[in-house]
């Protein structure tokens, strides 16, 4: 599971700028965002509904629509400027090199088609390929991610949940790319199906050897799945750094909240604190760092007119927060 | 096919209940129509040909049940009896002169209307804000708005009165022999279906675009879409295979049942035109209170209705795999 680091990264993301154009005003939903996600590693952002991850994952294969524009940055992938491309270099790009399984595999698969057709539709925007091979293809991949290939001319109405998002994967993987974006993959899915999944893609990928951009909510998930995690907060990344550490040792006053919001199993018994208030407003987010109203350790003054930027505390381990630096924040929280 | 073999069972019942009504309502009536017919001899008739007349027009004595079935048998052979208006001409014979023309008029606007407003409105949705969109669509919305009768009197007014472009009456030139393989018959058809067949596609057509546009907005925003784009896959293929064909679902419902009233004509746009067509002739045996004409109008439009129903729910079972 050891990531070399040194590897020059798949997906660099550089101050990411993301707004939404709505009739209240121009929603800042992320603000200058930058990560990288290198090769075969699983890189996870978490945070509320509405901190802006899933517009990340959306900016990041040029599928926002409008009111959504993306107003700064640049997305390199393989070093090539993805927000650069032009409509056919960008169709070609796309699936080929990066593809994209969707929240709701329900209604990621077009309904009038079978899973045969739309793992074979992929195939053949982007390659040359006859009929009966891409088909052969399919029945492979259909084989891969799990599915009785003989489902390969079931419509997706005809498949229970699960072999609904495997046929989403398998769709994904089509044509090898190197790196998946996966928005809440499993989020419609029970516990139990859920865990078989996530094995499964953990072992394909390190088959395959591709990269995955990993967003959710749900931390737990993201703790044990990814080799690094970014917290993201109102448009925010506030704290990146390899998932055990994080777990273990939280700098961000969010991100310990974060941590304290989900129970443990084999821990001992906690009181779920949770984190007061709700996120802010973003057509006009709080001065300086963006969490100060909610959290209990900020400082009069600096944190509501110095607005923090992401830091390197310890090898890895980035947090954009004034305290990161002092001890008070680590038993504070 | 289960679905199918149900639907059609559903249609056969409704058939049946429609055939039983018709048969039913003249024979309820207060003076059934042959009382009609008497009269209009004012008396210069003898009392024994009242019985031949009740049974040349089928209201032969004896029990309700024995009547029904003579009056099934007789459906089934195509006789409806003689019209009143054109007696001695049977009615299966007037509405054979009556029905092609119809089919062929309002059966081609139905579908060109049909094609060419669910083109338009693939087409304003997948290009919003578009000129196809915003000028286009509006445009055609307000002409559908127009009431149609009045719209056929302004384009006759204009184009035939005014401009003498086109016939202002009638579906052929009456001075001509009817004639399928002779070119000045034929073109004449042509001529005489213009004005009529145009006022019923543009006051129609701005429906279907809107229709099908706000369906097509409705499905591009479903996840497939998006998936579908970042697939890679041509703009083409995403708007026709993935977009189109899942919106035009639900509008198939809505083309069957304009398809099944094909049969009782565009009545106001026939009788501005004066097109000899079922709607014409309907308001003729109204006007005539040719009963058994209008019995076997109601009965056909019924029939057409339902046919096109199933064809539907055919169309629906092929294009929609939920369906099966």
């Amino acid at each position: 599971m050891a990531v070399k680091l040194v590897d020059e990264p798949r997906l660099k993301v550089r101050n990411l700028q993301v707004e939404y154009h709505t009739r209240r005003g121009i929603v800042r939903a992320v603000q200058d965002v930058s990560f990288d996600v290198y090769p075969n590693e699983v890189f996870g952002l978490a945070g509320e509904s509405g901190c802006g991850k899933s517009t990340i994952a959306h900016a990041v294969t040029r599928i926002l629509k409008p009111p959504a524009y993306i107003t700064g940055g640049e997305i390199l992938c393989n070093g090539t400027d993805i927000l650069m491309m032009g409509t056919e270099t960008l169709r070609r790009f796309r699936w080929e090199h990066m593809s994209i399984v969707f929240q709701s595999a329900m209604n990621a698969l077009n309904p009038v088609l079978t899973v045969g057709e739309q793992i074979i539709d992929a195939i053949q925007a982007h390659v040359l390929t006859p009929k009966k091979q891409a088909r052969q293809q399919a029945l492979d991949l259909l084989q891969i991610v799990g599915i009785d290939p003989g489902r390969i001319d079931s419509y997706p109405h005809q498949l229970s949940g699960g072999m609904r998002q495997r046929a989403v994967i398998a769709i994904a993987l089509a044509l090898k790319p190197e790196l998946i974006i996966m928005d809440e993959p499993t989020t419609a899915l029970d516990v139990v199906v859920q865990k078989q999944i996530m094995q499964e893609i953990r072992q394909l990928k390190n088959k395959f050897g591709f990269s995955i951009l990993f967003i959710t909510h749900d931390l737990s998930l993201l703790v044990e799945f990814s080799d690094r995690i970014g917290i993201m907060y109102a448009g925010e990344l506030v704290e990146v750094s390899p998932s055990r550490e994080i777990f273990q040792n939280p700098r961000h006053p969010y991100t310990m909240r974060l941590m304290n919001s989900f129970p443990t199993i084999t821990g001992p018994r906690q009181d779920m604190l949770g984190i007061p208030g709700a996120p802010p407003d973003l057509v006009s987010p709080p001065s300086g760092c963006r969490f100060h109203p909610r959290c209990s350790v900020a400082l009069a003054g600096r944190c509501q007119e110095e607005h923090p930027l992401l830091k390197t505390v310890s090898p890895r381990h980035e947090v954009a927060c004034h305290l990161a630096e002092s001890e008070a924040v680590k038993h504070g929280g | 096919m289960r679905f199918l073999a149900r639907r059609l069972v559903f249609y056969l019942v409704a058939l049946l209940v429609a055939i039983v009504l018709n048969f039913l309502i003249p024979r309820l009536m207060v003076g059934d129509p042959v009382q009609l017919i008497i009269a209009r001899f004012q008396g210069r008739i003898e009392p024994s040909a009242v019985d031949a007349i009740k049974a040349t027009f089928g209201f032969v004595q004896g029990p309700l049940h024995e009547q029904f079935f003579t009056y099934l048998s007789n459906l089934l052979q195509g006789n409806f009896g003689p019209s009143v208006m054109n007696y001695p001409v049977q009615v299966s014979q007037v509405l054979g002169a009556s029905i092609g023309w119809t089919l062929r008029l309002v059966g081609t606007a139905t579908i060109l209307s049909f094609l060419i407003g669910t083109l338009l409105g693939i087409v304003a949705a997948w290009r919003r804000g578009s000129f196809v969109d915003g000028y286009v669509l509006p445009f055609l919305s307000v002409l559908g708005a127009f009431p149609y009768f009045w719209f056929a009197l302004m384009v006759v007014y204009v184009f035939a009165f005014n401009l003498r472009w086109f016939p202002m009456s009638h579906a052929s030139d009456i001075s001509l022999r009817p004639d399928w393989t002779s070119w000045p018959y034929v073109s004449s058809v042509i001529e005489h279906a213009v004005l009529p067949l145009m006022t019923i596609l543009i006051t129609s057509v701005g429906g279907w675009m809107l229709g099908m546009r706000n369906n097509m907005i409705g499905v591009l925003s479903q996840d497939y879409i998006v998936m579908a784009q970042a697939k890679g896959l041509a703009e083409r293929r995403v708007m026709l295979t993935y977009a189109a064909r899942n919106a035009i679902l639900p509008a198939l419902t809505g083309f069957a049942m304009s398809l099944g009233f094909v049969i009782g004509g565009a009545l106001v746009i026939e009788i501005v035109f004066s097109y000899p067509g079922v709607g014409f002739t309907l308001l003729q045996a109204v006007g005539a209170r040719d009963y058994p004409l209008m019995q076997a109008i109601f009965l056909l439009i019924t029939l057409a209705v339902l046919v096109a129903n199933f064809l539907a729910d055919v169309a629906y079972v092929l294009l929609d795999p939920r369906a099966r």
